[in-house]
């Protein structure tokens, strides 16, 4: 791969990334892009669900959903939580 | 001495070294820091300065454009399981995961972006595929 091949590559990367709006998520977005993300885990498991010879990745995906769940619980009490509080949480 | 960011873009240094001052885009402005130290995550390299504040690369004044990054592919397994289980352990400890720049933060973006293009490739070789 040539050097200018490699740059090409790495903008369309970021603008990849960008559109989906994953280089800079905002506070209040933070929920929704890991509904999303969850949904591309679920949607790749159901795959591998109908395949008998991907265990490993199966395990795998099935543990990265497993975090991205954790993840959601966890926003979701932080938000109730400053939404008791009233307050605004630091360095925001 | 410590180098400032307008000294190293001119004579080209990048990244920054530790101990160096970076200026990086924060919320509602600009801010600096002291960099601690420059470091890879899952898809671009984060910038944690010496306060403890995590900085991804691209928002740091000076940076190349576009920015380095990792493909998915390059991640290990061993990898992605050790940044799941820093987010699982950071979420049992109650921490905030929207405190900016914070580490929990900081992974947490990396860990999003990095799903969406690991997924997002296996989509995109499953559509080409006959």
């Amino acid at each position: 791969m040539t050097r200018t091949d490699e740059d090409a590559e790495k903008q369309q990367l970021w603008r990849s990334l960008s559109e989906a709006g994953l280089v800079d998520i905002t506070l209040d977005d933070f929920p929704e892009r890991v509904k999303e993300a969850k949904h591309a885990v679920m949607g790749r498991l159901s795959e591998l669900l109908e395949m008998s010879n991907q265990l490993q990745e199966r395990r795998s995906v099935a543990h990265s959903l497993g975090t991205l769940r954790k993840l959601e619980a966890t926003l979701r009490d932080a938000a109730v939580s400053q939404g008791e509080s009233g307050s605004e949480t630091p360095g925001r | 001495m410590m180098r400032t960011v307008k000294q190293q873009t001119a004579g080209a240094l990048w990244p920054p070294e530790g101990g160096d001052i970076v200026t990086f885009q924060s919320f509602g402005g600009f801010s600096s820091g002291v960099l601690k130290e420059v470091r890879w995550g899952l898809v671009w390299r984060d910038f944690v300065l010496d306060d403890g504040r995590v900085i991804p690369e691209h928002k740091i004044v000076g940076c190349p454009e576009p920015p380095a990054w990792r493909s998915p592919d390059a991640v290990s397994q061993e990898e992605r399981e050790e940044a799941e289980g820093r987010l699982a352990s950071m979420a049992e400890d109650g921490l905030d995961p929207r405190s900016r720049e914070q580490p929990f933060w900081a992974e947490l973006n990396q860990y999003l972006a990095y799903t969406y293009l690991r997924f997002k490739n296996r989509t995109a070789q499953a559509n080409v595929q006959p």
